[in-house]
């Protein structure tokens, strides 16, 4: 018994603080007196406490709520070259995660559609302005809503060209290195890290966003004056897979390759994509496009 | 006047805390968020001027605010956001050991539940967050004012926010008031061998130990009175 009670106390004495400083935490949501007499209130807060880091979880630009009604139809984008690195590993990647679980097949974006995305925007299409009415570069003219569209579009086309044409001197070279989530871990993507021509993309992203989303009245799904974090998106569940999968990509499929080296890319075109329908070998529609 | 002014500064505190004053804050925060989303032209938050709370602030204890609150001062009223995870408080009763018997307590378990989670995926959630050993064994539901809650609806279809009270009523809770149920206290009860060997009373050890090993809380037979603790005042 002496013995039991010894290795009890070494154990607990040497395998470091008596009071561990992890654990030392002080819940403020309930009122200050429940802790203490009322009851006791448990929980694993260290679960709450978890940083960004260790989630993935990224901020993203957020919609306004007008906007978040509206579905994005249109987004600008950096395809990839023919042949890349970014490509080769994230397909190994997305290999390694069918392996470790079949299921997750339907969640992965087909290594076809693979592209940095740069922006996210509605442009109001006929359906959308009539019964919304919610922008006046489409509500002027409910009548010839097609050729407003599509007029809206070519004013973006040549926005987005001059913004490039201003301030891209040479082709971009973006490096991607690890995973992030976005919407509460419903899209898993890689990251474009801060280094390379991170700063020439970061001001391009943000004179498009003024130009249309000030300039042109365009619903960029955010505030024209903030930028966007530009990624690639790698998986994500879909509404209608909502039912099957949950709200988010469990963290055990990616947590192995959370900070993976995706290599360097470089990028020598900006697209401006539909989000409905096939374009050429599988990738999105493209409307536009402008090199670099 | 100066003492006027002083005493309606420690008053001021108490009177948040009042339950009327906490609902109308509630509803003010929820119209607030409704006409908030009504707005058609707001161009939405810019994330640089919006920050998050910080993990580094003075004082040893680490704080967990409410998710609106931050560590520091932030003067500006930020916009009204969803809550995606709301912490429930999910009531159990346990029974602590004393020493001078069995005492019922409650006990919470915090979770943070998913908005659109459901009835289920809460309990599970709450088998999961829960770390006493004494909690969980058998199965249980939960319940708000007394009404069990249906395992297959939403959070929402009972409008459960962070405020609602919701009780887990465990299997044998209503056999609780009998002698069988209740845990066997060894002032009082005969403790044969297999009982010394079933689950509380194994880790409890009821022979002292040299060093008292299991050092349970202790409260005098005569801590409330002749009369055991009750929420209205009982004369004796």
């Amino acid at each position: 018994m002496w013995l039991r009670c010894g290795r009890l106390l070494r154990g607990r004495s040497e395998r470091g603080l008596y009071f561990p400083i992890n654990h030392r935490i002080v819940d403020q949501r309930s009122t200050p007196q429940a802790g203490t007499e009322e009851a006791d209130i448990q929980s694993r807060y260290r679960r709450q406490l978890r940083t960004n880091f260790t989630t993935g979880a990224t901020r993203q630009t957020q919609a306004p709520a007008w906007s978040q009604r509206v579905r994005p139809t249109h987004f600008l984008s950096l395809p990839l070259p023919a042949r890349c690195t970014l490509r080769v590993r994230v397909k190994e990647m997305h290999d390694a995660m069918i392996f470790a679980d079949q299921h997750v097949e339907s969640l992965l974006i087909p290594v076809a559609r693979l592209h940095v995305t740069l922006g996210v925007m509605t442009v109001g299409n006929g359906v959308d302005a009539a019964a919304e009415s919610q922008e006046d570069a489409t509500e002027a003219a409910v009548a010839s809503s097609v050729k407003s569209s599509a007029d809206l579009l070519a004013s973006i086309h040549d926005c987005v060209g001059q913004a490039a044409h201003e301030i891209c001197k040479e082709p971009l070279q973006l490096r991607f290195r690890g995973l992030g989530t976005f919407s509460h871990g419903r899209v898993l993507f890689a990251r474009c890290i801060t280094e390379a021509h991170f700063s020439t993309l970061d001001h391009l992203v943000r004179r498009i966003r003024k130009d249309v989303g000030l300039g042109l009245g365009v619903d960029m799904k955010g505030n024209p004056h903030d930028s966007y974090v530009p990624h690639v998106t790698v998986a994500k569940i879909r509404p209608s897979q909502q039912a099957e999968f949950g709200h988010q990509i469990p963290m055990t499929m990616w947590a192995s390759h959370q900070h993976d080296e995706f290599g360097d890319v470089t990028f020598d075109k900006v697209d401006l994509c539909a989000m409905k329908g096939q374009g050429k070998d599988g990738y999105y529609p493209v409307v536009s496009s402008v090199s670099v | 006047m100066k003492c006027g002014a002083l005493l309606r500064f420690k008053v001021t505190p108490l009177l948040l805390l009042v339950p009327g004053k906490l609902s109308q804050y509630e509803q003010e925060a929820y119209e607030a968020h409704r006409r908030f989303t009504d707005s058609q032209t707001y161009p939405g938050p810019i994330r640089s001027a919006t920050p998050g709370d910080t993990r580094f602030y003075l004082g040893s204890v680490e704080t967990i605010l409410q998710d609106n609150d931050r560590h520091y001062w932030r003067a500006v009223v930020d916009d009204p956001q969803i809550q995606y995870l709301v912490p429930l408080r999910i009531r159990f009763k346990t029974f602590i050991w004393v020493t001078t018997g069995w005492e019922k307590r409650m006990q919470v378990v915090q979770v943070m539940a998913h908005r659109d989670s459901t009835i289920a995926e809460l309990m599970q959630q709450v088998r999961i967050e829960n770390q006493s050993p004494y909690l969980c064994t058998s199965s249980f539901k939960l319940s708000i004012d007394g009404r069990e809650l249906d395992e297959v609806k939403t959070l929402a279809d009972y409008g459960i926010d962070e405020f609602s009270r919701i009780d887990a009523v465990e299997e044998n809770d209503h056999l609780l008031h009998t002698e069988a149920e209740r845990p066997k206290d060894w002032n009082v009860d005969e403790m044969t061998e297999d009982t010394l060997k079933k689950s509380p009373y194994k880790e409890m050890s009821m022979q002292p130990q040299p060093n008292l090993a299991p050092r349970y809380e202790a409260k005098p037979n005569g801590f409330h009175g002749r009369n055991n603790y009750s929420g209205m005042k009982q004369n004796s």
